[in-house]
């Protein structure tokens, strides 16, 4: 029977059973079992004897060796998966990095990397969890990192935040991690890291190692989105064009507004597509805010 | 836009009004604001790293000082060697002349803007094209991580000398930014300009190498001595 599961170690998972420790692929699949509640686990303590000396090392090693790889990472879905990578040694599963909404924003438009089981992130966004969830709206206000169960009572036992980190469980996000960043383009930014165990042992220097690679994950993503936007550029009109789109209005009342004829406006809402890559309006639309290149 | 006026020991005549000015703001910042200095009876915010050895970046505008910067070289004593050396664990603690520490950044409280073309920019672009100018390859120091993205907004490469610490309760890293064209490059191009924010005035010591020996105390005077002008 499994025993104990101990993250301390930064590269493998380490499984002590009563037959003694077991290899990585038996540990995964008693992971996978132990997730689905057909094993009882437990997180053991870091255990001192087996975190000394390369140990160590590796764990400063592996967040220096993420750090020079961002430098060269030229699309955001490779950053992504080496950050997912690298934060599952620490036994997390799933990531996002995203702009923190505030009074209500929908989050989807301001997602950067996006690492959550694709059903959990549908429901989360399609309900506007965000605006209720008290994880999320911690986001907005502190600037420190924390863990999902350091988030104030009043924000985190609200009935609606229970009810949400109670699915949240289901689609195997347990407990995690969140650590804020200073964005450009957003109030703020954060690197939000989920697990499916309950109880996360991390040592100081661990999560030493997480806050920086979530400080120039963020910097990183966002250079990259930068420079991928940089001959993007709507013009004057087109921007204001689409100002009114996203207020709901039609091409014939956009026209009548601007004192232009409907056909300039399809012409100008056809070339905002176009310089997002997007098929629809509101996809326009949804790309301009999170660009911040138009503000409602 | 704001001039950057570099100022040292050697051409700290020309400027004992703003000097007077600058060191008032540091202590509204440093001591009441952030509050991580004791308070002083004169109102002035001086620390063991304002030697002779320190230039100083002053931002100017309309005549009133807006932002300021401070570069150590790091073979000379500086916060992180003397401070905080223990943060630098994974590359070593720099300790060469063409290793500028970059401390006592600020933007007045009321110049303050979240916009990517605000004074913090300009004065970091200012920062940049002085390093250029003089040699020095890497700038950088103690920061909080939280700011951190703040460089790779600019497109500068960051280097970390080590993990992450916990100081006063706030997660802080020792950083230091790669200087290249390339960066300065960048950063003209986010404040839409080409030209030079640098201004230099009286004697220009070279930032790389010895310099002519100045007694610290000379600092000190000229703050008296804006004080009995005023």
């Amino acid at each position: 029977m499994l025993n104990y599961v101990d993250f301390s170690l930064s590269r493998h998972f380490i499984v002590s059973t009563e037959k003694g420790v077991g290899g990585s692929r038996l540990i995964q699949a008693l992971l996978r079992r132990a997730r689905c509640g057909s094993v009882p686990y437990q997180l053991a303590v870091p255990n001192p004897g087996l975190t000394l000396g390369a140990n160590k090392m590796s764990l400063e090693s592996d967040t220096f060796d993420f750090i020079e790889r961002c430098g060269e990472h030229v699309s955001v879905g490779l950053v992504l998966s080496d950050l997912l990578s690298n934060v599952r040694r620490f036994g997390f599963e799933h990531l996002i990095l995203s702009g923190v909404p505030v009074g209500g924003d929908p989050l989807e438009p301001l997602v950067d990397l996006n690492g959550w089981p694709h059903a959990w992130f549908e429901r989360y966004s399609s309900r506007n969890y965000a605006a209720v969830d008290g994880v999320c709206r911690y986001c907005a206000v502190t600037t420190r990192p924390f863990f999902w169960s350091d988030v104030p009572e009043r924000l985190r036992r609200s009935p609606a935040s229970a009810r949400i980190s109670g699915e949240a469980a289901e689609f195997g996000l347990v407990s995690g991690y969140v650590v804020p960043a200073f964005s450009r383009f957003h109030w703020q930014s954060v690197l939000s890291l989920a697990s499916p165990y309950r109880r996360h042992e991390l040592s100081k220097r661990e999560l030493a190692a997480i806050n920086l690679m979530a400080g120039i994950a963020v910097g990183t993503v966002e250079s990259i989105r930068e420079r991928a936007s940089k001959q993007k550029h709507l013009s004057r009109r087109e921007k204001e064009t689409l100002r009114w789109a996203a207020r709901g209005k039609s091409a014939d009342e956009i026209a009548c507004i601007l004192s232009i004829s409907v056909p300039t406006v399809r012409k100008h809402l056809q070339r905002s597509r176009e310089t997002y890559g997007v098929t629809s309006t509101l996809g326009a639309v949804a790309e301009a805010l999170r660009r911040r290149h138009i503000s409602l | 836009m704001i001039e950057a006026h570099v100022v040292t020991s050697e051409n700290l005549s020309h400027y004992t009004e703003e000097w007077e000015q600058y060191l008032r703001w540091r202590h509204t910042i440093y001591v009441e604001e952030k509050k991580w200095r004791p308070a002083r009876a004169d109102g002035r915010e001086l620390d063991q790293f304002d030697t002779p050895d320190a230039t100083y970046i002053l931002g100017i505008e309309d005549g009133e000082i807006v932002t300021a910067a401070r570069l150590i070289p790091t073979d000379k004593p500086h916060l992180v060697s003397e401070v905080f050396p223990h943060m630098c664990e994974v590359a070593g603690l720099p300790r060469r002349p063409d290793w500028a520490e970059w401390t006592r950044t600020y933007v007045l409280p009321h110049r303050r803007t979240a916009g990517r073309r605000g004074i913090l920019t300009q004065i970091c672009c200012a920062v940049m094209e002085y390093c250029l100018d003089e040699g020095i390859r890497y700038a950088g120091g103690i920061q909080e991580t939280y700011f951190l993205p703040q460089w790779k907004m600019l497109n500068w490469r960051v280097k970390p000398l080590g993990l992450p610490q916990l100081v006063d309760q706030e997660w802080c890293v020792v950083a230091y930014l790669e200087c290249s064209e390339m960066a300065l490059e960048n950063a003209r191009k986010v404040l839409g300009t080409s030209r030079s924010l640098l201004v230099r005035r009286g004697e220009q010591p070279p930032f790389v190498g010895e310099r002519t020996h100045i007694k610290r105390s000379t600092m000190l005077a000229a703050a008296s001595d804006a004080e009995v002008i005023a």
